[in-house]
């Protein structure tokens, strides 16, 4: 199908492009999540804001220990950087995953966040991470929390009338390594479950820190503190970490479709976990 | 030739591990859009290694005969015969198809509980 009649606005400073919003116009960023959902008429916007000729939302760039990264960076931009490879290389291994080499050229990781699909898979790294995201607004930017993000199925703290202009993530400390592990939607090649793994392990070899970021598995990315806590000070040896891994989907209502069951995809929370749990603590050891 | 052999061969692929259609209790088409079918693309396939042998057929003067369905036919069974080869040591007799990975791990799972 081809999407309902909407207007085009090509904007060349945030404040511009601020004017433009509300009447339930919409951000075009990539366009790689919300084109196909207007060729569906699942999203018909009266307008579409294109943020493409905004410089200061591009970028990636460094500021002491913090990565700053313009929300149009695309995915393949991200995935190609050099900075990230080094300080956060979980960013790379995250969106090497995204859809296939023309989603990844064109999708933006502001896009991504903003759009929230519950199989998107950079809300998982973003969460590992504990990054923190900048909006900007009629009434000017404020920062808000990677936790505080992600509210409900396809729904942010993002207010309609604010843009996302950038993500800060911290450099990560020595003797952590990171890991992604996604099983993909066989055919739109979202993810059907996501998980994000940092590990940090102490001087013993014992896991001194964990953060697990999910998505896929219900309608909104979150973090499996469940498995963090039980990871805490122990050995990341197979049998440690498939137990701690049972916890991967404590607490969430997951989702089921055509592709995977509840069941299936409960199980896949824990299969993957154990898998991007291992592999962190290997390239931590490293 | 060989293309139109790989070609066939990457369709009983998708229908022995991808494709299918499925409609809800009321008929509803949940599988309507490439977004939910799943089509296999080259980077799901591996490289193909094909070979023939050459028998004429006596009943046309060139000896030829159409290749369209040999590697569609054919590819459908290997492949599930493959998969149920390396389960029936887990009790795994048959698998409908698409043999997705969910089916897979259904069958798995019942084999193991003797049904």
């Amino acid at each position: 199908m081809f999407p309902a009649a909407f207007d085009y606005h090509a904007p060349t400073s945030i404040s511009e492009a601020l004017k433009l919003l509300g009447n339930g116009n919409k951000i075009l960023a990539g366009g790689h999540s919300l084109l196909p959902l207007m060729k569906l008429r699942l999203a018909e916007p009266p307008a579409l804001v294109d943020i493409g000729r905004i410089p200061e939302l591009d970028g990636i760039r460094e500021e002491g220990d913090t990565i700053v990264i313009g929300a149009r960076a695309t995915h393949a931009a991200i995935e190609r950087s050099d900075v990230l490879a080094q300080k956060v290389p979980l960013l790379c291994q995250t969106a090497a995953w995204v859809g296939d080499l023309q989603v990844r050229s064109r999708g933006t990781i502001g896009g991504s966040l903003a759009h929230a699909d519950p199989g998107g898979d950079l809300p998982a790294a973003i969460l590992a991470l504990d990054a923190t995201l900048t909006a900007v607004g009629p009434s000017g930017s404020r920062t808000i929390a990677a936790r505080d993000f992600f509210t409900g199925l396809m729904s942010t703290g993002l207010a309609d009338d604010e843009i996302l202009t950038e993500i800060r993530v911290k450099a990560l400390p020595p003797r952590t390594g990171t890991a992604y592990e996604k099983f993909p939607n066989p055919a739109s090649r979202y993810a059907i479950v996501g998980v994000a793994a940092t590990i940090t392990l102490g001087s013993d070899g014992t896991v001194a820190q964990a953060a697990i970021g999910m998505t896929g598995l219900s309608e909104r990315a979150f973090r499996a503190s469940g498995v963090e806590v039980a990871l805490a000070g122990k050995r990341p040896v197979e049998t440690e970490v498939a137990a701690a891994a049972e916890q991967a989907d404590q607490g969430q209502d997951a989702l089921g479709d055509i592709h995977a069951s509840e069941r299936y995809r409960r199980h896949l929370s824990h299969v993957l976990t154990k898998r991007a749990v291992l592999e962190a603590a290997s390239r931590a050891r490293s | 030739m060989a293309g139109q052999v790989h070609g066939g061969v990457a369709q009983g692929i998708g229908q022995a591990l991808m494709e299918q259609a499925v409609y809800d209790d009321n008929g509803q088409l949940l599988s309507g859009s490439l977004m939910d079918y799943a089509l296999p693309v080259a980077a799901d396939l591996p490289e193909f290694q094909t070979d023939h042998t050459v028998t004429p057929t006596p009943s046309n003067p060139w000896g030829v005969k159409g290749i369209g369905e040999a590697g569609t036919i054919a590819a459908s069974a290997a492949v599930v015969n493959s998969v149920v080869d390396s389960l029936a040591h887990l009790g795994v007799r048959h698998i409908d198809m698409p043999l997705t990975a969910e089916r897979v791990w259904d069958a798995i799972q019942s084999a193991g509980q003797g049904r």
